[in-house]
């Protein structure tokens, strides 16, 4: 009787999707390519849909949606880090609900998700988070200080390679320095720049670029390309780099837990990956196609394999403990990190806090004192929220 | 040689003259043209330059402000103004724009509150609280940056020109153009949503000018009689007076701008580097012109010698024909004239040549009988040098002859000399003497010999020799004398060699040895010293057989004891000492065998001999050391005591009847073995009461007595 039955609510699946056969489009900005269009892949060959993957450069995808959005041109899928659903209005987001969530999907990964009453995308990924990668060429024991670090400059720079490198103007790097001066730049829904902690943080941050431990101009090449290369001794990076370093550095790459700031503990954000719907054409009959596509992506098998073949993180929660009860020292620190970690906001000010926080920062760097530079944050936000309407 | 000029110098003179003179006076005269060209033309060029230069920055200013224009239009510059999540689209934009601006450091998006909301290449502190900010603001205020056009300012921050090593200039022009979120008709005035500024360093721009520059040229910028912008070293002195100026005006406007931004580009060449570069330059024309003088004069020098040298060989094969040599015209000459005379001279040679065979074939002749004649010479000299070289020859080995027969004759005289020496010789000296006459006949010899004596080996001699080779030297010669071993004829010892002679007697036993210590020696030396050793040898046998025939004719054959002979000379001798030293007596006994006849006829004189053997065997026994004892012949002998007085003779008297009837003789007879007593009578006298003339008859006379009592008592004995 279960064998019929199966069969019948199956066909019955399959006559749901009205337009059997479709084309879907999927952008991304993920750096790991390959597992998404792998599962994209997998998915179209079970389901007779095709989905296009498109990758774009990580700093130029949020204006490319948001550009895409105003102009009527997006995607069926958006595979992005649950910040950006904050700004589900202006990516016109189709809401969901919850049965577009695999079973197993962990709690706290779908609450990422949510913002307000609604949730705008399914998680797929959870991390998200930075760490410390180093080359065992230079490095035997990875420091676990800044000030460790900084003592192992002149013997990294004798052996031809140069000390630390990381996307050094970006905000995602820097609020992990903000965190180990317990800062953070949203407070509930308020967005908190201009605090002594924002403020301890810059002198911080600008100091180690004075002091030569890090180059101004240092952008994600640093850490990713140039350590790769083995031009430098340690980067800092997120676990989704993990895979191309493994893979160039081979049984020279290492992974650690990020330095503490004498014995403060940088707190670097975590996030999940979600996939979220535009509401392109408002095609009902793609919703069942996308909706599987997510149950797709959440489903324990895939997340293991993700896992397998990625070391990201899964948000299944069979998957995850897999993943935890894994003994190599890699997902042991992943999952250290993690723990380290704060969730980032899923609130839709966040998207102002981080550009607020990069045109303070260009102040810093331009000369103004780290006073003036989070005031400036703090006003730029303002501005912008005013702009906006927003109290 | 010929006085006068010769018609080939003449003709070279003239050649280089005709193709020299013209070409240097034409050098000489674009030479002059040349520099007077050289000093026009750099006054020109930098004319030129300066124009280019104006000309090169208007026209990119002019690309520059037509991109910004359209710029200004760009829809992502509206939407980050709208909104701030499309700053990043913006940036991208900005950034693009920089870098395809050649004279454009820095580009701002400023919303209508003159605040930045994006920049590239910027420096947003710098902008808001600098001068430029102030500026922008006024000309807001103002309404001059409206309506779609450019306002062009100029200003001086060097933080905005963003280059510290332009700090102390840090001018730019900064170009402001309004940002309209529509497209409008013209003429239409509505509010801006924002503005686009442009940075245009003035150090940039100057970069831009600088590839027109020639190393030697320097240029300024001036705006307003102010230095603006000038070299990177900062050297640009505006009243130079070594320096040679030359301006040109630059107006810098936009076709969207009624503004223009008047410049004066100066340009400087040092005056003493030009001249220096123009005297470089004549230096540079002089001396290619005086290589082209030189070519040409090399040119003609070459023709004039291929013009002169038929000349120049004519006179060759004249003054040859001259000199005899008849055949150094055999190349034809290109001018005819010449191979005329050259034929013409051939054939005079021809004929020369055959008259001159003529007198060379009879010098030929005369010649060899003149090198014959030479040789019979040469070969007389040579002879003449045999016969002197022979003559020295025999001279030297005549000589040589002479002073051998001197030196044997020296030999001789001194072997002749040592015999007659050596004969001389006492025993004890014979010795020493031969050894100094080796020594004098060969002083460079250290020698040493050992001979034998009627006594033995008489001690060694030695002349010259260590005392440790003379020790084992004596050991040597000793073992070899003693037990008459064989001996080296040349010996080893402490790295000397040492020659041996050995001195033979004729019955070829050893008599002694010569040593002398010679590495080697001459051949003659050799013979001599083996003469010398046989003469030795010689003198030594007649002295030891001397000896030897004096032992014999003083010793009983019998007994060995001395004979009567003997007895004789010992008892005149003791006589004559007694004489001389009358305490010292002495006194002599006779004794006579008893029962000898009997012996002897009874068993053979064999018998009787062995009873005289025993009983000299028995006076020996009993005898003092210092006694003499003789066999005075038959069955008599006697004891000659040497200091007996009547005591001492006594004494031995009583000794020699002890002997009596204590020894016996056994004699084998055909009856078997026979004992015979032997006894013997004797008799004695001392010179301390008998005189020495009657000793002999007193003693004999006792041992008479003493005899007849011998046989009256054996006859007793019998009768009983």
């Amino acid at each position: 009787m279960r064998f019929p039955a199966l069969l019948l609510s199956s066909l019955c699946a399959l006559a749901s999707f009205a337009h059997a056969g479709q084309s879907l489009q999927l952008w991304h900005a993920h750096q790991s390519h390959d597992f998404i269009a792998q599962i994209a892949a997998d998915f179209s060959r079970q389901s007779g849909h095709q989905i296009k993957v498109t990758p774009f450069a990580p700093g130029e995808a949020k204006a490319e949606l948001l550009l895409g959005a105003q102009s009527g041109l997006m995607p069926d899928i958006i595979l992005v880090p649950s910040d950006f659903l904050g700004l589900y209005q202006e990516l016109r987001l189709r809401p969901v609900d919850n049965g577009w969530n695999d079973p197993d999907t962990m709690p706290a990964a779908r609450a990422t998700t949510v913002v307000g009453r609604s949730q705008w995308g399914v998680p797929v990924i959870q991390g998200n988070h930075l760490m410390l990668f180093y080359n065992r060429k230079y490095v035997s024991e990875p420091a676990s200080s800044w000030e460790q670090l900084i003592k192992q400059k002149s013997a990294i720079e004798a052996k031809g390679a140069q000390l630390i490198g990381w996307n050094y103007g970006e905000m995602y790097w820097f609020v992990a320095f903000l965190g180990a001066f317990d800062g953070w730049p949203m407070d509930g829904d308020e967005i908190t720049l201009n605090t002594p902690a924002m403020i301890a943080a810059l002198d911080y941050y600008k100091g180690l670029s004075s002091q030569g431990v890090i180059a101004a101009d240092c952008t994600y090449d640093c850490a990713q390309k140039k350590f790769n290369a083995g031009e430098y001794a340690y980067a800092i990076n997120g676990d989704w780099a993990l895979a191309d370093s493994r893979r160039e550095l081979g049984q020279n790459f290492g992974v650690a837990v990020l330095p503490m700031v004498g014995e403060r503990q940088l707190k670097p954000m975590s996030s999940t990956y979600a996939l979220a719907f535009p509401m392109v054409n408002d095609d009902p009959g793609k919703v069942p196609i996308l909706k599987a596509f997510a149950r797709y992506f959440q489903s324990t098998e895939r997340q293991q394999k993700i896992f397998a073949t990625t070391r990201l993180l899964p948000v299944n929660r069979k998957a995850f403990n897999v993943a935890k009860s894994s003994t190599d020292a890699e997902t042991s620190v992943i999952l250290q990190q993690l723990e380290l970690a704060r969730p980032m906001p899923s609130s839709p000010l966040m998207a102002l806090a981080w550009q607020a926080m990069a045109k303070g920062h260009q102040r810093l760097m331009a000369g103004a004192s780290a006073s003036s530079a989070a005031a400036a944050m703090q006003a730029l936000a303002d501005r912008e929220l005013a702009k906006r309407g927003d109290p | 040689m010929a006085k006068g000029f010769h018609l080939r110098h003449l003709l070279g003179a003239a050649l280089l003259l005709a193709a020299l003179l013209p070409a240097a006076v034409v050098s000489v005269m674009m030479l002059d043209r040349h520099f007077t060209t050289l000093q026009s033309k750099s006054t020109q060029e930098m004319a030129r330059t300066l124009d280019t230069m104006a000309d090169d920055v208007r026209f990119k200013f002019s690309i520059f402000a037509n991109n910004l224009q359209l710029f200004s239009r760009d829809r992502l510059m509206i939407q980050a103004l709208d909104s701030f999540l499309f700053a990043g689209h913006a940036f991208n934009a900005l950034q693009s724009f920089v870098e395809q601006s050649p004279l454009v450091s820095s580009v701002y998006l400023l919303d209508a509150e003159m605040l930045v909301v994006e920049e590239f290449g910027g420096n947003i502190v710098a902008l808001e609280e600098g001068p430029l900010s102030q500026q922008l603001r006024q000309a807001q205020k103002q309404n001059r940056i409206a309506d779609g056009r450019q306002l062009l300012l100029t200003f001086h921050d060097a933080r905005l020109v963003g280059d510290e090593a332009y700090a102390e200039t840090g001018n730019g022009i900064a170009v402001v153009v309004p940002v309209y979120r529509h497209s409008s008709r013209e003429g239409v005035t509505r509010p801006a949503e924002g503005y686009l500024l442009a940075i245009l360093p003035w150090p940039g721009i100057y970069s831009a000018l600088s590839p027109h520059l020639k190393e030697r040229e320097r240029l300024a910028v001036l705006r307003n009689g102010q230095l603006i912008a000038g070299p990177s070293d900062g050297h640009f002195n505006l009243s130079d007076d070594d320096a040679v100026a030359t301006a040109e005006r630059l107006t810098i406007g936009s076709n969207y701008s009624d503004q223009t931004l008047e410049y004066t580009l100066l340009m400087q060449v040092s005056r003493s580097l030009r001249n220096s570069e123009v005297a470089q330059a004549r230096l540079e024309v002089s001396t290619t012109i005086g290589m082209l003088l030189a070519a040409a004069g090399l040119a003609a020098w070459a023709l004039m010698r291929w013009l002169i040298a038929p000349f120049r060989r004519l006179t060759t094969l004249i003054e040859d024909f001259g000199h005899g040599n008849y055949h150094s015209a055999d190349q034809p000459f290109g001018f005819a004239e010449f191979e005329e005379v050259r034929l013409l001279l051939g054939r005079m040679a021809d004929t020369i040549g055959a008259q001159l065979h003529s007198l060379r074939e009879q010098n030929l002749a005369l010649e060899t009988a003149n090198s014959e004649k030479e040789e019979y010479n040469r070969r007389l000299l040579g002879f003449n040098d045999e016969l002197e070289r022979r003559v020295i020859e025999k001279t030297g080995a005549l000589s040589e002859s002479l002073r051998r027969e001197e030196k044997s004759r020296q030999i001789l005289q001194a072997l002749l000399h040592i015999g007659v020496e050596l004969q001389q010789e006492s025993d004890g000296e014979l010795e020493s003497a031969a050894l100094v006459e080796l020594r004098h006949l060969y002083p460079e010899y250290p020698l040493a010999m050992l001979v034998k004596g009627p006594q033995g080996l008489s001690p060694l001699v030695q002349a010259g020799l260590d005392e440790a080779s003379t020790d084992w030297l004596g050991k040597q010669m000793a073992a070899a004398l003693s037990a008459n071993l064989p001996l080296a004829p040349e010996l080893r010892f402490a790295n000397s060699s040492f020659q041996t002679f050995t001195m033979y007697a004729s019955n070829n036993s050893k008599l002694g040895i010569l040593v002398l210590k010679a590495e080697a020696l001459e051949l003659g030396a050799r013979d001599i010293m083996r003469l010398f050793c046989k003469q030795l040898a010689a003198i030594i046998e007649g002295r030891l057989l001397n000896a030897e025939l004096d032992r014999m004719a003083h010793t009983d054959s019998l007994t060995n004891l001395a004979n009567r002979k003997a007895f004789d000379e010992a008892l005149g001798q003791a006589s004559a000492m007694l004489t001389r030293y009358p305490e010292h007596p002495f006194g002599l006994f006779i004794i006579d065998a008893n029962g000898l006849k009997e012996a002897n006829d009874k068993f053979g004189h064999a018998a009787g001999d062995q009873l005289l053997v025993a009983i000299a065997r028995i006076l020996s026994q009993v005898s003092r050391k210092t006694d003499r004892l003789f066999r005075l012949g038959g069955d008599e002998f006697a004891i000659l005591v040497t200091g007996g007085n009547s005591h001492s003779c006594s004494l031995l008297a009583e000794r020699l009847k002890a002997e009596q009837g204590r020894h016996r003789l056994e004699l084998p007879s055909v009856a078997g073995n026979v004992s015979l007593l032997v006894s013997f009578a004797f008799g004695y006298a001392s010179t301390d009461e008998t005189p020495p003339p009657q000793l002999f008859r007193e003693a004999d006379s006792r041992m008479y007595s003493a005899k007849q009592r011998h046989y009256q008592e054996n006859r007793r004995y019998e009768r009983h």
